[in-house]
């Protein structure tokens, strides 16, 4: 593999960041070559001169470091991908590792090799600790997605539910693999010990059907050894065991059967007088059976409907 | 340090500069009670200075929604939350409301960004008390308004209906917000490179190009956020008050100073601006007759954002008079009270001068009544109103008449096609 | 250290906080929109138009906790008294030219 390659924008708003923690005269060295750089009058000429600065006091502060020693780490990974360019994130969502390119499955037959795509803040790459934890998450998804044995698909299968079901899905997708892989970085000592409440808190959130099994299911995917594609898919199409490929009805509101992440867990908020209504068109629902938000507001709209008029007189 | 007199908080304060000031001062008066945030000025100005490549996240003119919104997100937030830690429990206002124009919302007892400066900073060039906002900070201009977050553990996908969103519990308000060119500009004080200056003719603020180096003090240290640093010529760039037209070199107006383009983009009428007499020490001369110190100083209508800062700031807002006070207070200083009594209760010349926003492009530099008779008695909300139907003239640099505005009852006229109708 | 989504109880990570208002409070931010537009030149129909549409989030939260009867009241009464009369702007005769602002009357002299 290349060499490691920094986006010219990232480089820059980290030396400046940087620099507020560089010592007097070592800052005023920065400022003094810089300010040069202003009085270069052709424009690309001072874009170049601006660009070798700002990588010359990347290398100096060693901001680059936490990164390179991340990278170096994953070297079989290495032997996959045809280079690792690191670019600038806005916010920390943005923040991650992916492959662009060639998909893995060439890359693991050797037709083509995808490229490392690490998108960092300028401000993390000042904070070692926490941006080494990042990267030894975020390169594992990568190293899943390369490894045979973990049989990874760029696309997860289409619901017949449309694109709701299919965000459900790739939501729970992810917290599954965000789970196994924290649990495995866990048992080899580099994520610190909380990370297990973090994962279980989202976990729990995202299988609020699961109910009392949650914990326990929990538990076996954090301490899972070899997770796999498929193995991840099956569960998120189906957290309870339900054998059908669609989403299972855990998923669904009881009322208007739409996939739903998770059914309003407060249908006492309902009034006497919508729940009425509701009952008028659903006989057979019961509280304990949730609904989804939606239907939560068109019941208190409809009740509201027929309130209304009589305010008004 | 030296010390310098700020009217707004009615005492001396520390500032890194000897006191300098214009001959007079670009200063507005925005009514927050009309705005209803449709961005017109927002997007006067970005058409007009901040559309090139670079200038993307820059929005000079910004209106947010509080109490949620702000650009960069958190601005006022973030400030106020360094202030009370540099000096917990003592940012307080205190002594009574001077009749005069040095003091007229009591005394601050608290510190200035510049003095909890002094405090709590060590570095020799950190003579203001900022921070620096990150990127993601300055990606939405009305975040929580224009961008409701997605709902907790569903990543880049924003929720459709908002309700992620608590329901705004009866108020919330629009702050349209420009540099306020202050009298001691935080910008100017914290710039290595003095790369900043105020123009002695009319106070606007304005930053070199040719100086500039890209140091972002300015950025870290402007309380409002509204020096904005532009990474493709590695300068900070901030408002320029529209300053061509300010100066009257609009072809427009044929030489009379011109209101800046968010101004006149104004489709509310919330907006008037002007270039008020500075006096020696600073404040506001006398001048009875300018609308601007009409409200500010006489009707006491119109406020300074955030004066606890300690800058000056000379753009002035009439409260919004649903919103409950303690949140004013903060925002607007302890005059909010008295502020909002006289807008809700306005007096015979204040609705006059109000009948003078958005008439003109021109900038109004006096105003006279002609008093005519009076047309309603009765009562408003609980409180008694009466409307004359007074002449109000506006005249412009040179003295002479830009318009003048009367009251008339609408008369109806019937239709030919329809006799019958009215 | 937690890197991915943003801890609930981080003040600096607020979704929104929810500041109270009383019927005071809503009563007067009725009586404000309604005072601002009728002198702004709306009429009555107008003003109720924008408190019924949802988006128009401030006036319309006053007419659901206040209802259609008493915002009604409220926008008469504003409307009695900032309806009854038409703002006339003149210019003075040097302005030809000038683009004329929206919602009032303007005579040339």
């Amino acid at each position: 593999m290349s060499a490691i390659t920094y986006a010219p924008d990232l480089v820059e708003e980290a030396v400046l960041l940087a620099e507020r923690t560089l010592a007097a005269a070592n800052a005023r060295t920065f400022r003094r070559e810089r300010n040069r750089v202003y009085d270069v009058a052709e424009p690309d000429q001072r874009e170049a001169d601006f660009r070798a600065l700002h990588l010359k006091w990347f290398a100096r502060l060693g901001l680059h470091q936490v990164i390179e020693q991340a990278v170096a780490a994953r070297a079989r990974l290495l032997d996959h991908v045809s280079g690792c360019r690191v670019s600038r994130a806005l916010t920390g969502r943005e923040e991650g590792a992916d492959l662009i390119g060639p998909s893995p499955a060439t890359a693991r037959t050797g037709e083509g090799q995808p490229v490392l795509a690490l998108r960092l803040r300028p401000a993390s790459l000042l904070a070692p600790e926490p941006l080494a934890t990042l990267l030894a998450h975020e390169l594992t998804h990568v190293a899943d997605m390369l490894d045979p044995a973990f049989k990874y698909e760029r696309t997860l299968p289409a619901s017949d539910d449309g694109p709701s079901a299919d965000n459900i899905l790739r939501d729970r997708y992810r917290v599954l693999w965000d789970v196994t892989i924290d649990g495995r970085l866990s048992q080899s000592g580099v994520a610190d010990g909380r990370m297990r409440e973090v994962r279980r808190r989202e976990f729990a959130a995202t299988f609020a059907m699961l109910g009392g099994e949650g914990p326990r299911l929990f538990d076996e995917w954090f301490d899972r050894v070899q997770p796999t594609h498929p193995a991840l898919v099956a569960f998120a199409q189906a957290p309870n065991g339900n054998a059908r490929t669609n989403m299972d009805d855990s998923g669904r509101c009881p009322l208007c059967r739409f996939p739903v992440a998770a059914l309003d867990s407060r249908p006492e908020r309902l009034s006497a007088a919508a729940r009425a209504i509701l009952r008028a068109d659903f006989p057979a629902w019961r509280p304990e059976q949730g609904l989804c938000a939606q239907c939560l507001d068109l019941y208190e709209a409809r009740q509201d409907e027929i309130v209304a008029p009589r305010a008004i007189g | 340090m030296p010390t310098v007199k700020n009217w707004q908080l009615g005492r001396n304060m520390d500032y890194p500069y000897d006191a300098r000031y214009p001959s007079r001062q670009f200063a507005f008066v925005f009514n927050i009670n009309r705005c209803i945030a449709c961005q017109s000025c927002t997007m006067a100005c970005k058409s007009t200075w901040t559309f090139s490549k670079g200038q993307e996240h820059m929005w000079w003119a910004n209106v947010e929604t509080k109490p949620y919104g702000g650009y960069p997100q958190w601005w006022d937030a973030k400030i106020l939350a360094k202030l009370e830690e540099a000096n917990p429990d003592g940012q307080v206002w205190g002594g009574k409301p001077a009749d005069g124009r040095f003091g007229p919302y009591g005394t601050f007892e608290g510190q200035t960004i510049f003095e909890a400066a002094q405090r709590t900073l060590t570095s020799d060039s950190a003579r203001v008390l900022g921070y620096l906002p990150t990127d993601e900070e300055w990606n939405s201009p009305n975040i929580y308004e224009d961008n409701p977050v997605g709902k907790r553990g569903v990543r880049n996908k924003l929720d459709e209906t908002g309700e992620q969103l608590p329901v705004h519990n009866t108020w919330f308000f629009y702050l349209a917000r420009i540099c306020n060119h202050c009298s001691y500009p935080a910008c100017l004080a914290a710039c290595p490179r003095k790369a900043i200056y105020k123009r002695p003719e009319d106070g606007i603020v304005l930053l070199d190009q040719a100086e500039c180096r890209g140091y972002r003090k300015c950025v870290e240290a402007c309380p409002y956020k509204k020096s904005m640093y532009r990474g493709n010529t590695r300068t900070s760039e901030k408002c320029i008050a529209c300053y061509p037209r300010v100066e009257g070199t609009d072809p427009e107006t044929g030489g009379e100073p011109m209101e800046t383009r968010c101004m006149a983009a104004c489709i509310g009428q919330i907006r008037m601006q002007g270039l008020v007499q500075v006096a020696e020490d600073g404040s506001w001369a006398e001048d009875r007759y300018h609308p601007l110190y009409f409200l500010v100083h006489v009707a006491k209508v119109a406020l300074p954002l955030y004066p606890q800062f300690g800058t000056q700031p000379n753009g002035y807002y009439i409260p919004p008079r649903w919103v409950p006070r303690a949140y004013l207070r903060q925002m607007f200083g302890p005059g909010v009270d008295r502020a909002i009594e006289n807008y809700a209760s306005p007096s015979r010349e204040l609705l006059a001068v109000l009948q003078l926003f958005r008439r003109s492009n021109r900038i109004i530099y006096k105003y006279e009544i002609q008093e005519g008779p009076k047309i309603y008695e009765g009562s408003l909300h609980g409180r008694k109103v009466e409307l004359y139907n007074d002449t109000v003239i506006a005249f412009g640099k040179t003295g002479r008449e830009i318009f003048r505005t009367t009251i008339e009852e609408p008369i109806h006229v019937r239709s030919n096609a329809h006799a019958n109708s009215i | 250290m937690p890197y991915d989504d943003p801890e609930p109880e981080d003040p600096q990570e607020l979704v929104g906080v929810e500041l109270p208002g009383d019927e005071a409070v809503t009563r007067e931010m009725a009586a404000a929109f309604a005072d601002e537009f009728a002198q702004l030149g709306f009429t009555r129909a107008q003003i109720l138009a924008l408190y019924r549409e949802a988006e128009y989030s401030g006036a319309h939260q006053a007419w659901r906790l206040l209802g259609e009867d008493e915002v009604a009241r409220i926008v008469d009464e504003s409307v009695g008294v900032w309806g009854r009369f038409t703002c006339i702007v003149t210019d003075s005769p040097d302005r030809d030219g000038e683009p004329e602002p929206l919602r009032f009357i303007r005579r040339r002299s």
